[in-house]
């Protein structure tokens, strides 16, 4: 007899949806549309419990039901007779599936329709094909990575990597190299404001460094509060993911918020979002999107966390090597040059941190404080270099003392003022230093909170 | 058996949420015209149940429901039919996930003018809907070329539609 493991594994991606047809006492056969079924073991799957009413009705009156699963790939087809075995409320099956559901319901803003009630677990009595008289369409061929490979090739990058600035670029990617990914991009937390900072990428059309997004909104959001990796396998089936996300951050906020736009394909066909930790803390996220249906398995998931967590580590330790470097320094002497004409204009709003430049915006959050603070003592010492260490210690940044990320959050600064053209930019012509320039004058204006 | 043309009112909701408002009885003979995702649910004499994608459905003046059965997938509730003549049938539109269920005990096996013109037409229709899922090839391979007809009288309507709404009757 056919097990359930011979069957593809996406089937069980809810793709096409699969059904599930039940009988009440009298006779009368229900069918419901099931929108996941969940791999449970050779001899067991789990289906998702949301809205079955007359399916519980008739499955405590005769346990025996029958499945219709489909590969979104092939389109083959697959009845399953059932027997009801439990109702799960915890345990793995059923946080797998909540989580999914919730990751979906994000995407579709439908989370007070979409609550899992229950996973309710089957027990497989006999599969058979569906005797369908088309040619059936053969999967595409992926490109077979290696990850093993990609592995060892990820260590000798951060092996001989020197630099946060270098391990990054060099590090993403050789890792959508070697994995065969179009896309990546790397999250870094932020503690202080519950949020996630878009710190690299590679892919996309735009960077989309210092992009915001607060923990559990979104895919990437929810894969920081949630620790696990969030895997969706048809996005267009949903809504436009980067709209969506820009949706719920307007919702969330009550307003439309100034940000810059998150790294995000045109036209997204799924995505993969796994949470990096270091020192058993929260420490970002590293996602990917492809413009293909179906294009990471859960071999994928667990591969991109492994060879994330040692992007993170390394990421951590450079740094921390950073701050160490930086400690040995002496302040520099002051010196402010202007090689342009004409007035830059920067105006800060303490109430969000939020920056503008030239009217228009910036970045907000702790960068944008980090800035406002650059460009206040530029003007009032006369000076554009300035030490990692006085940062450090600037109690207007309320950096902690432990693992502050300032090396990091500069380096996101220095790429998003890149990525804008602006006039201010920031250099760093040795470690543990850094110079904020501007070829015009620079007017400072403050929008007290 | 002419199809019943009434005007596309289930067709306004394009939104990809579940619709607020449930598919209303009214609505069913046009809705099953849309490009649905058609499943049909039978069962033996020993209770037995079996499901069946079908090629396509329509609802005429007098409120029967006529189903393409695809064969040989759709032999066994073919039997089914014959044995016990309870049918169900469900109807999803891919874009909005607005589902009914209509459910009724007299059904039987007959023939149908218009089967290869009402199949072609669900074909391409459902193919229209799914190209903006991105799954454009799934009603050319989901089921079979060949058909047989099968026609039952409602007794039961159902909203199906995801919601806290699901599961109720329909309002006549």
């Amino acid at each position: 007899m056919k097990k359930l493991f011979d069957l593809p594994r996406a089937c069980f991606e809810g793709v096409l949806p699969s059904m599930l047809a039940t009988v009440s006492s009298d006779g009368t056969p229900n069918i419901t549309w099931l929108s996941q079924v969940h791999y449970v073991d050779e001899r067991h799957l789990a289906l998702s419990c949301q809205f079955f009413r007359k399916t519980r009705e008739n499955l405590a009156a005769d346990p025996r039901a029958q499945a219709l699963l489909v590969d979104p790939q092939s389109f083959k087809q697959w009845r399953l007779d059932l027997r009801f075995a439990r109702r799960d409320t915890s345990g793995p099956a059923f946080e797998a599936m909540a989580q999914r559901i919730h990751a979906m319901a994000q995407l579709t803003r439908t989370e007070h329709v979409f609550q899992l009630q229950s996973a309710d677990v089957f027990e497989v009595m006999m599969i058979s094909d569906v005797d369908v008289l088309v040619q059936p369409t053969e999967p595409p061929a992926r490109t077979a990575h290696d990850p093993v490979h990609a592995l060892a090739r990820i260590s000798a990058i951060i092996a001989s990597s020197r630099g946060l600035e270098s391990l990054l670029e060099a590090g993403l990617e050789q890792l959508a190299l070697q994995l065969g990914y179009e896309t990546l991009s790397v999250y870094l937390a932020e503690q202080s404001e519950q949020s996630l900072y878009a710190l690299a990428s590679v892919g996309y059309p735009h960077s989309g460094v210092g992009a915001r997004i607060p923990y559990g909104i979104g895919l990437i959001g929810m894969a920081a509060v949630s620790r696990a990796p969030v895997r969706i396998a048809d996005v267009h089936r949903e809504l436009h993911y980067g709209r969506i996300v820009r949706e719920q951050l307007e919702r969330a906020s009550g307003e439309v918020e100034r940000e810059v736009p998150l790294p995000a394909l045109a036209n997204t066909g799924s995505l993969l979002a796994v949470p990096l930790t270091v020192d058993g803390e929260l420490f970002g996220v590293l996602s990917s999107e492809s413009k293909h249906r179906l294009a990471y398995d859960e071999r994928d998931a667990m591969v991109l966390q492994t060879v994330g967590q040692l992007l993170a580590q390394a990421i951590a330790r450079a740094m921390e090597r950073a701050k160490e470097v930086g400690e040995a320094d002496v302040a520099p002497p002051a010196q402010l040059v202007t090689t342009q004409p004409g007035v830059l204009k920067v105006r800060y709003y303490e109430a969000d941190d939020s920056v503008f430049v030239d009217g228009e915006y910036l970045i907000k959050g702790l960068p944008g404080r980090i800035l406002w603070l650059l460009l206040t003592v530029r003007q009032r010492e006369g000076r554009d270099t300035f030490l990692n260490r006085e940062l450090r210690l600037h109690p207007l940044l309320k950096l902690p003392s432990y693992k502050d990320n300032l090396e990091a959050r500069l380096l996101m600064l220095q790429r998003r003022l890149d990525d804008k053209g602006s006039s201010l930019r920031i250099t760093r012509e040795q470690r543990g230093r850094l110079r904020l320039s501007c070829e015009r004058t620079v007017e400072l204006e403050h929008t007290p909170a | 058996m002419a199809a019943q043309a009434r005007p596309a009112g289930l067709l306004h909701n394009r939104g990809m949420r579940p619709a607020s408002a449930p598919v209303a009885r009214k609505d069913v003979a046009a809705f099953l015209t849309q490009g649905v995702s058609l499943a049909a649910v039978t069962r033996d004499d020993r209770m037995a149940v079996e499901i069946t994608r079908c090629g396509g459905a329509r609802m005429d003046d007098q409120g029967c429901v006529w189903v393409a059965v695809p064969l040989p997938e759709g032999r066994r509730t073919l039997f089914n039919v014959e044995a016990t003549g309870v049918f169900a049938l469900s109807a999803a539109y891919p874009l909005d996930y607005r589902t009914v269920q209509l459910k009724g005990n007299d059904a039987r096996r007959v023939e149908w003018p218009e089967l290869e013109q009402v199949t072609t037409q669900h074909r391409q229709r459902m193919a229209d809907v799914l190209t903006q899922l991105g799954t454009v090839h799934a009603p050319f391979q989901l089921w079979s070329r060949e058909f047989a007809a099968v026609v039952f009288t409602p007794s039961e309507m159902y909203d199906q539609t995801p919601g806290p709404m699901a599961g109720l009757a329909l309002a006549p």
